[in-house]
């Protein structure tokens, strides 16, 4: 079924965690009459468990619905999801680049937050409509007025036709579908043009190969069409092409100017299908690609390791599974004196990285241990030439080093004015320099700082959360490098340097540092049959000094009246203590040990 | 005809100690009459599987099963069908008994009789919550030799705070003195919800000292071996042949029956306990209904584990072809990574072909086990 471009709508719904993007997106799904009500799983568009769990959606997808008005004209929705955190700028971007307007969700209680204004901006630079909507006003702190008034003058766009709804009610939701016709346009584009599609989003799938999701712009594209990925250069043909329905495909034989859908070709790796890159006719292609398209480099790195050598193998496999869903995702095989053999691998950001180690842990059964994050630094060396090192471990000798740079980021905060002074000491207590601050109503204020990359990766979000109740709301990107005096801080755990927990961080913060890490290990590693000194110091210089006391026994004498069971259940329980424990040397160092050196601050 | 041990749990006591977190009670003596018929009954409701076998051993544990009524004690015995090569213990609190109660209890059949001595010192057995003096233990333990008994054991506590090791020392000196046959000897573990655990937390009492519980420990094994009474298992010393039947079956996989509340079985192939609660033993027996709780099937592999986690508490060891034997397998081969490790660290040592824990290997026995699980 292939209506007239004017009864087309291809959106996206923005907004900030827990402002309710995905419950809206159900009841539009709902309403729209694609699925009876008992086929409507909760959070259609949130398919992963891990998604679910956090509350956010990883991997943007699209769904495509068709709307009856009462007068009985058919309109086809195509609402297409996005990634809702800083890490994914760049996939929301894109996402938002395939759509021709946006339903701005803004909760009614909670008003505007740093993330919903960072997506806004990314829309309005993609030259997209705006609709906001005003959710969660059946909450009793609801004051929807005073959010549509606050969207006028923090946003400058107009919200007094601004539909108020409950979403996890049903309330109003006819009224969102109805104003996505009257206030958001229809797609633009020619159906005779060379064809130009945009690439949004793109998955691996075992049996199709990698699926890949487009906005047709211009032109046609076809079954058994000859295709080309215009940055990355490959060329294949489509075997399969068609619309997207929630959590599946209606094949069709093209996509026309204006639609969006899917098409298969036989593609093993999305690494070749980058999002952002534009699609074209292998035979007839068009002039030049698509603007946007970005490289996505890597942020945050980390060392990732099996707690069990054996199953470097495992993890190999693991890796080389989550890449072919996630180009953005980049390893090498690394080694580590104390840990043996490993990868080191490098993500987006600090969420990129947790979530693959989660899902490698839950999704693969892994046990991992990851060292410290670690940004990019850049060091000027005294003979003349630039290094970039992302591993502490491979930092030059001090005497080689002139200089040393560090990424810094623009961050914006947003924060209730009572927390202010708790932020700014914050800010201030994590190398930030004050760039200005202005007020977005009465009860909240936005916060410009430059902030070191390297502080924001440690536990900047625990930090800003803690400190301010959980109202703080983070928003970043990096903007260049700055001159920084760094020193790399070693620890040393009954006399033997521990690689994997070597790190770098600013000179005026070692001291302390040192001393907060030797502190933590000595509360999680565990007493040994002898004495253990735990020791950070800086180019051999030892700061700060912790000691694990010894323990002389480990029995359970009682017989617990052959209660053999209660003495297997301890057993077992020690059992698995020590599965997740790392031989060092002569110390057996519990995971718990690698991740608790990065909360400090808790 | 096969074989079966038996153990009667009798969850009475005068009064709780500090440190005791088994399922006791001393405020519930309205409930001991109504609690020893349904004991009966449930070995009644059993009895068409015990009386094909050999009772071995049979213990009455608790608790405090000495702070019963013989008579009561005497109505259990005589429901379970044992003859005179069946060790027949019965767990006694100095300050609970008197000379007819001993009495009765060599003439119901009855042969051995297990202290809960703990200590001699006054001071630190007020300190522990229990009710008698050095002197009735004394007395006590006279008294039971008096009357005929000639298998009696006592169960000593050490690593209490504030147990210095003079206070240990000299305890342990008046039980050899005393010529016993058996001695537990007991490593103090905090338990957890315990008021000793709750006394320890609000630093009201210093906490246990490792190293002094080590040197008592050391101590112990050295002193009584001069004095012929031999450690058998990790706690346990004896004369020889003198030791526990009944405790030796727990660690050997033989199989055994509990009776009455919280009371453990290993039965054919499957580990299971009785209800915890008193009302509801009591309700389901009268309902005749016995309800297996926790049940564990003991496949081969978790039979291997028990096998070497229970073997390495013995002195005399894990037989290696023995192993091999029941389990069809290569225990030098499958183990090698642990037995290595083992080796290296100087916790086990293997000769002829039978592994023993090391004295090293004694002190840190859990860590030993887990190498092997």
């Amino acid at each position: 079924m292939s209506l007239k471009k004017d009864n087309i709508r291809n959106f996206s719904i923005i907004a900030h965690i827990d402002h309710g993007k995905s419950t809206l997106a159900d009841r539009i799904i709902q309403k729209t009459g694609l699925l009876t009500d008992r086929e409507m799983s909760e959070q259609v568009l949130d398919n992963m468990d891990l998604e679910r769990e956090r509350g956010i959606t990883i991997k943007s997808q699209a769904v495509r619905m068709v709307y009856k008005r009462e007068n009985g004209e058919e309109y086809i929705f195509n609402l297409i999801d996005t990634p809702g955190h800083v890490d994914f700028t760049y996939e929301v971007s894109r996402s938002l680049a395939a759509c021709d307007g946006a339903v701005l969700v803004v909760d009614a209680a909670q008003g505007i937050e740093a993330q919903t204004l960072a997506n806004v901006y990314l829309a309005i630079n993609n030259n997209l409509e705006i609709l906001p909507v005003i959710n969660k006003i059946d909450l009793p702190s609801a004051r929807p007025e005073h959010v549509k008034q606050e969207i006028e003058d923090v946003i400058g766009i107009e919200a007094s036709y601004a539909p108020c709804i409950s979403a996890k009610n049903g309330i109003n939701i006819e009224e969102v579908l109805e104003k996505i016709v009257q206030y958001l346009p229809p797609p633009e584009g020619d159906d005779s043009n060379k064809l130009q599609a945009l690439i949004f989003d793109s998955k691996y799938d075992s049996y199709k190969g990698v699926i890949v999701y487009v906005r047709v712009k211009e032109g046609v594209m076809k079954l058994n069409q000859n295709i080309r990925f215009m940055n990355t250069n490959k060329e294949y043909l489509i075997n399969e092409i068609g619309y997207l329905k929630p959590g599946g495909f209606i094949p069709n034989d093209k996509l026309m100017a204006g639609e969006v859908g899917y098409f298969t070709a036989s593609i093993k790796n999305v690494s070749y299908t980058r999002v952002g890159d534009t699609v074209t006719s292998a035979d007839d292609p068009a002039e030049k690609a698509l603007e946007g398209y970005k490289k996505v480099i890597p942020m945050v790195y980390c060392g990732i390791f099996p707690s069990d050598g054996d199953k470097y193998n495992d993890l190999r496999d693991a890796l080389e599974k989550l890449k072919l869903n996630d180009a953005s995702l980049i390893y090498e095989p690394d080694t580590s004196a104390a840990l043996g053999f490993g990868f080191r691998c490098g993500f987006l950001g600090l969420l990129h990285m947790e979530i693959i180690q989660e899902r490698l842990e839950r999704e693969f059964d892994l046990d991992l241990i990851t060292t410290a994050p670690s940004v990019i630094y850049k060091i000027n060396k005294n003979d003349g030439s630039v290094i970039l090192v992302d591993n502490p471990s491979n930092m030059p000798p001090v005497t080689e080093i002139k200089s040393m740079e560090e990424p810094i980021t623009k961050a914006a905060i947003i924060v209730p004015q009572e927390y202010l002074g708790n932020i700014m000491e914050l800010c201030q207590d994590r190398r930030g320099t004050y760039i200005d601050m202005h007020y977005l109503d009465d009860v909240r204020a936005q916060l410009n700082y430059e902030l070191p990359l390297n502080e924001i990766i440690y536990d900047f979000f625990d930090a800003l959360k803690s400190r301010s109740k959980g109202y703080a709301s983070l928003d970043y990107e990096v903007i260049g490098y700055k001159p920084s005096k760094l020193v790399k801080l070693d620890i040393m755990l009954n006399g033997d340097i521990i690689d994997a927990l070597s790190f770098v961080v600013h000179d005026s913060k070692a001291y302390a540092r040192g001393r907060r890490i030797a502190e933590k290990l000595k509360e999680t590693i565990p007493k040994h049959q002898f004495e253990i000194p735990v020791q950070a110091c800086i180019g051999g210089k030892v700061i700060a000094r912790e000691t694990v006391r010894a323990f002389r026994k480990d029995v359970i004498a009682k017989c617990y009246g052959g209660d053999i069971s209660r003495k297997k259940k301890l057993l077992n329980k020690q059992k698995e203590g020590k599965k997740r424990m790392r031989q060092l040397g002569s110390v057996e160092v519990p995971q718990e040990a690698f991740m608790s050196v990065l909360k400090l601050d808790t | 005809m096969e074989d079966v041990r038996i153990y009667v749990h009798i969850p009475f006591c005068k009064s709780k100690c500090q440190y005791c977190d088994f399922n006791s009670y001393d405020n519930k003596n309205y409930l001991i009459d109504s609690y020893i018929n349904c004991v009966l009954d449930e070995i009644d409701i059993q009895y068409s599987t015990i009386k094909n076998r050999n009772i071995t051993s049979i213990f009455l544990g608790g608790g405090t099963p000495s702070y019963l009524k013989p008579h009561l004690i005497r109505s259990i015995l005589h429901h379970l069908p044992f003859d005179r090569n069946t060790e027949v213990t019965i767990e006694v609190n100095p300050g609970t008994i008197d000379r007819d109660k001993l009495e009765s209890y060599l003439d119901m059949g009855i042969n051995r009789i297990s202290f809960g001595v703990q200590s001699l010192n006054d001071q630190l057995l007020r300190l522990m919550g229990r009710v008698h003096t050095r002197e009735t233990a004394l007395s006590n333990i006279k008294m039971a030799k008096e009357v005929g008994f000639t298998n009696i054991s006592a169960d000593l506590m050490m690593g209490y705070p504030l147990q210095s090791f003079e206070i240990y020392e000299e305890t342990l000196h008046t039980m050899i003195e005393l010529d016993m046959q058996h001695l537990s000897c007991y490593s103090l573990k905090v338990e957890e919800n315990t008021p000793l655990d709750r006394m320890i937390k609000r630093k009201m009492l210093p906490e246990p000292k490792d190293e002094l519980d080590r040197k008592m420990y050391h101590f112990t094994e050295r002193i009584l071996k001069e004095n012929d009474i031999l450690q058998y298992e990790i706690s346990n010393y004896a004369r020889k042949g003198f030791e526990c039947k009944h405790n030796m079956g727990y660690w050997e996989l033989d199989e055994y029956l509990g009776f009455g509340i919280s009371a453990h079985s290993y039965f054919k192939g499957k580990r299971f306990h009785n209800t915890e609660s008193i009302t509801d033993y009591i309700h389901d027996i009268k309902e005749k209904r016995l309800t297996r709780f926790d049940e564990e099937v003991i496949d081969a592999n978790e039979s291997r584990k028990e096998f070497i986690i229970l073997g390495l508490r013995l002195n005399k060891g894990l037989n290696i072809e023995k192993f091999n034997e029941k389990y069809d397998s290569d225990f030098m081969n499958d183990y090698k990574t642990a037995i290595e490790k083992c080796l290296k660290d100087q916790v086990i040592s293997i000769k002829n072909n039978v592994v023993v824990l090391t004295k090293l290997g004694k002190d840190f026995a859990n860590s030993v086990f887990t190498e092997f699980m």
